[in-house]
């Protein structure tokens, strides 16, 4: 058996609060030991605005999660997103001094920090920096660069950063619940992770997680992300347009998108009839007027994220990987025609590579966020220097000892 | 004999004679950079150009031409005779103190080697110390291939230089050649060369002149380059985009004076500028002089200064000003110069009674936060001169107002421009706030319907959310908007938007059960639709109208958004991009268009 770990990953969406217990094994595939989902209730646009009302669902959830892979849940790695959170990308450069002509790990943190001189607002906190490039020389070099002989350093980094504030109360309603946050991850970061193969990654793809409250997207190329952001739009937005345009509760509106709603124009005269229901009429509704506001709304958030992207200096022309799409907006119907419409480039809505347990279940692009993150987790674990497999081994015998039946 | 009257074209600089700073470019390799100067333009001097061919002046664009040795050369050129081509400035003498008179600074650019930039360049210098200017010559070496003849020449010529003006620039064009693509040939070297002077010229110039958040003044620069040797190393660097700070000092640093930033390790007074349009931001500097603080060496004293310049957009410039520091250094410099030894041990002795005065004047300075303390410029004797007219022109006192930063007190320095910078945004602040009132006052004067968004056209970028919603109200329909001009939205100074979005009443349709479209529904819609264009009945007609009417129609159905379009995100912060309310539906923000 490969060796493994057990990452708990968790996403606080605008529509569900998700949590998935999974075996990260080093082979690359990550097996589902139990998921627990419940309905988020007080968040939007991917922000928790109510945290009594969330935690109510997020223990719902855990608990869940708790009982069907029979892991007890004590720190989780988060996956945050918002309109807040932007990018960008920056290089640092690090010059040899005279006597020294070999790179070693301090000019790797140097050249870091020098990338991070990035003018971020100050009320904001870096979430990732992420090595995109090393240049040697003016050479380019993807691989570490330590003890690499050369005159000059240069790294780009794609730096992401948020509102300081946003995140730590996240983390904080977190610890409320005796959970420890081990790292907060950007949704379209960890999402890409699991749909983004390596393949895909080195042609060039756009990653599009059309959530409930944003639209978050994430853009690899040459094998490094390029640019990566959220637009606070997302399927919330859809049902309250059907709700405001066509002027019935939001409950239906919802339940309109999802069983009848499509991103392509239709022909008029195709009518839907809304049963009465207590407190409502009944109501028919013309399809073309249905999908014409579904439409128009999806249009302008792929045009938000093209022009974003635009001016993050990503070469849509080149994305010979395509678009994919995930999140559950993503299962709109006609979403994947109407994206090609606007970025001209081949769209597929994901499904995962390797992954082994409870796989059926999960092969929804609703759950790429959380098990995304157990991808990155593993990622992390293996990079972060001192903390290996054995620092786990040794926490969870000291779990054991304790009396505790912990995992982590 | 070609006679060559002195004349002024173009629109140029304007007024002659007028500014204090002269740019004066000698022989063809200086008229060159004057005109690279004159055709990107330079705020605040006045270009001259000075040969003895009179074709060559001819061809030039500075506005201000003077002709050398009228009789000497008759109209040709000196030949690569630089004595020649002294004797041709003095018999012009005349012209050139006309030129100089006046001036606080003069900025002569040469291209040594050949006859007139190596023969008159002295003279002119002299001729603008005598007439109490400070003068800082950039002077090009000449290229490897030009021969040795050549570089003899531009060595005594350097030297001749050096004796007559307050500050030396040298540019090895071998090194700004390096920058070159090889395929580029002769001209694209000689285009970079040029370029690289003007660049100087005109950082040099802002540097001096520009009033920054931290000045640098004349007095600095001469302080930063007051040394026995007054060949200097200069690096400009100019970047635009992202991280532009860092580029821009990569720029300075790779630029070929400074050796790729190895000299300034032995620099013991850096001179560091930096100018930058409005977005120059604090965090830009810190970084900027982190960075530039690891290629400086440990005792070197750094003078910093910053300006932010409006006509720099979103570019940043870094001027790197520093002596080339060690003797060593000076003796064996970029090129392999022919140097005569006596000048050598004069310019040791004199190093060494200024390294006993150094620390003196950094004390005081150091100390000096009174803008009036005066340091007295110290002995121009370390200065190494050859005429009495160069003591008179450096014997002017030193004004010590900018504080000397030694490299740990940048930090401090750059939390001092915090302060500033934060209360310009303050201030900037405060006019935005301001705005939109103006606006709302102008609404019942300006009763024509179609000027409303054009007064919304006009506002700064800076949008405020009243703005968008009233811009949304705006768009949301032609005949709501008249009911908004009618005087209500106009009263109602804090919610315009709401009225503005009151429907026309002949559009309404309170709340509709089945949408048009549908023979069946027709017969129960109780309000018949106002339809502006066709006199058409809408009734049992449904079969003569084209789809595209049709769709329109339905489309107006839905167009009766309440004052809570924003549904489920009406209590939260509204998602606002590219000033539009992305919470609203797309559908009724974008049906107009």
């Amino acid at each position: 058996m490969a060796k493994s770990s057990i990452f708990v990953g968790l996403e606080i969406g605008t529509s569900k609060i998700c949590v998935v217990v999974g075996d990260a094994r080093s082979d690359g595939s990550v097996k589902i030991l139990g998921v627990g989902q419940a309905p988020s209730r007080g968040v939007r646009k991917g922000e928790i605005v109510d945290f009594e009302t969330a935690q109510t669902c997020l223990l719902d959830a855990l608990v869940r999660a708790e009982d069907r892979s029979d892991v007890m849940i004590r720190s989780v790695w988060l996956a945050i997103t918002g309109p807040h959170i932007v990018s960008c990308n920056n290089r640092g450069l690090v010059r040899m001094p005279d006597e020294q002509n070999e790179f070693t790990e301090d000019d790797l943190e140097e050249v870091k920090e020098q990338a991070s001189n990035v003018a971020i607002p100050p009320d904001n906190i870096f979430l990732h920096r992420i090595l995109r490039h090393y240049w040697v020389d003016g050479q380019e070099r993807g691989t570490n660069p330590v003890g690499v002989l050369g005159r000059k350093l240069e790294a780009e980094y794609h730096i992401v950063h948020g509102i300081k504030s946003r995140v730590q109360n996240t983390v904080r309603g977190l610890r409320e619940l005796s959970l420890t946050v081990e790292d907060v991850v950007f949704s379209p970061i960890a999402a890409a992770q699991m749909i983004l193969n390596r393949e895909a990654r080195e042609q060039g793809a756009l990653l599009m997680d059309i959530g409930g409250g944003t639209t978050d997207y994430a853009v690899y190329e040459d094998g490094a992300i390029k640019a990566s952001g959220s637009v606070g739009v997302g399927g919330d937005h859809i049902s309250s347009d059907l709700s405001i345009v066509l002027k019935i509760p939001l409950s239906r509106a919802e339940k309109l998108k999802v069983e009848h709603g499509s991103a392509l124009p239709a022909e008029p005269g195709d009518i839907i009839l809304l049963p009465s229901d207590t407190a409502f009429d009944g109501r028919s509704i013309e399809r073309e007027v249905l999908n014409a506001v579904i439409r128009s709304r999806l249009a302008e958030t792929f045009d938000l994220v093209r022009k974003r992207l635009l001016a993050q200096g990503a070469r849509l022309d080149r994305l010979v990987g395509g678009i994919h799409l995930c999140g559950g907006t993503s299962q709109l119907r006609g979403i994947d025609q109407l994206a090609e419409e606007v970025f001209g480039l081949p769209v597929q809505r994901s499904s995962f590579t390797p992954m082994t347990g409870l796989t059926s279940n999960f092969e929804n692009p609703q759950y790429a966020t959380p098990i995304g993150l157990i991808r990155y987790a593993q990622r992390m674990q293996s990079e972060r220097p001192g903390k290996g497999p054995f620092s786990w081994l040794t926490e969870k015998f000291s779990g054991l000892l304790s009396g505790s039946a912990r995992m982590w | 004999m070609i006679e060559f009257k002195l004349e002024q074209l173009g629109a140029g600089s304007g007024a002659e004679g007028s500014s204090p700073v002269a740019v004066i470019g000698i022989g063809g390799a200086g008229a060159a950079v004057v005109d690279r100067l004159a055709v990107e333009g330079i705020k605040g001097a006045e270009l001259a150009s000075m040969n003895s061919d009179v074709r060559a002046l001819e061809a030039g664009l500075v506005p201000w031409k003077v002709q050398l040795g009228r009789m000497l050369t008759q109209g040709l050129g000196c030949g690569g005779d630089p004595e020649l081509g002294e004797e041709a400035a003095k018999a012009t003498m005349e012209e050139i103190g006309g030129v100089v008179a006046g001036r606080k600074i003069v900025f002569l650019c040469v291209g040594l080697g050949g006859g007139v930039g190596s023969g008159a360049g002295p003279v002119v210098a002299r001729a603008a110390r005598e007439a109490g200017a400070t003068v800082v010559v950039f002077a090009s070496m000449p290229f490897g291939f030009e021969g040795r003849r050549r570089r003899q020449q531009a060595g005594e010529a350097l030297e001749a230089l050096r004796g007559q003006a307050n500050a030396l620039i040298t540019f090895e064009s071998d090194r700004m050649g390096e920058v070159v693509l090889p395929e580029k040939g002769i001209a694209g070297a000689f285009e970079v060369a040029d370029r690289t002077m003007g660049q100087s010229i005109r950082a040099v110039g802002s540097l001096v002149n520009q009033t920054g958040l931290i000045g640098i003044g004349m007095e600095d620069l001469m302080e930063a380059l007051r040394h026995a040797d007054s060949r200097c190393l200069f690096g400009y660097g100019e970047a635009e985009g992202e991280g532009r700070a860092g580029r821009a000092l990569e720029l300075a640093l790779e630029s070929p004076m400074v050796d790729r930033g190895e000299r300034l390790r032995e620099a013991r007074q850096v001179l560091v500028h930096i100018c930058g349009g409005k977005s120059l931001t604090l965090f830009e500097i810190e970084g900027l002089m982190k960075d530039l603080g690891r290629h400086v060496g440990e005792g070197a004293q750094i003078r910093f200064g910053a300006a932010v310049d409006g006509s720099y957009g979103e570019a940043v410039s870094v001027t790197v000003v520093s002596l080339a520091g060690n003797e060593e250094v000076v003796v064996e410099p970029v090129g392999e110069m022919v140097r005569e030894t006596e000048k050598v041990v004069e310019e040791k002795v004199a190093e060494k009674v200024e390294e006993v005065e150094l620390p003196l004047a950094e004390e005081e300075e150091v100390k000096g936060v009174d803008p009036h303390a005066m340091v007295p410029m110290p002995d121009s004797g370390t200065i190494t001169m050859s005429s009495p007219a160069v003591i008179l022109g450096v014997s002017q006192p030193v004004a010590a107002s900018v504080p000397v930063v030694e490299k740990e007190e940048v930090e401090e320095v750059v939390e001092e421009i915090e302060e500033v910078v934060e209360e310009e945004e303050e201030i900037e602040e405060e006019e935005v706030v301001e705005v939109p009132e103006v606006k709302v006052e102008e609404l019942p004067e300006v009763a024509v319907e179609e000027e409303l968004p054009v007064a919304v056209e006009e506002k700064p970028r800076k949008i405020d959310l009243r703005e968008i919603l009233r811009r949304q109200g705006g768009q949301s329909g032609g005949g709501e908007r008249q009911v908004g001009r009618g005087g209500a939205g106009v009263e109602d100074d804090d919610e315009p938007v709401i009225s503005l979005r009151v429907p026309e009443p002949a559009r309404v349709t309170p709340i509709r059960p089945i949408p048009a479209g549908t023979p069946v529904v027709r017969g129960e819609v109780p309000v018949e639709r106002g339809e502006p264009e066709s006199g058409r009945g809408v009734r049992g007609q449904a079969g003569e109208r084209t789809a595209a009417e049709q769709a329109q129609q339905n489309f107006d159905d839905h167009l009766t958004p309440g004052a809570d379009a924003r549904g489920r995100f009406d209590k939260g912060e509204p998602t606002v991009e590219e000033g539009e309310n992305l919470d609203i539906p797309t559908f009724l923000r974008k049906k107009h268009r």
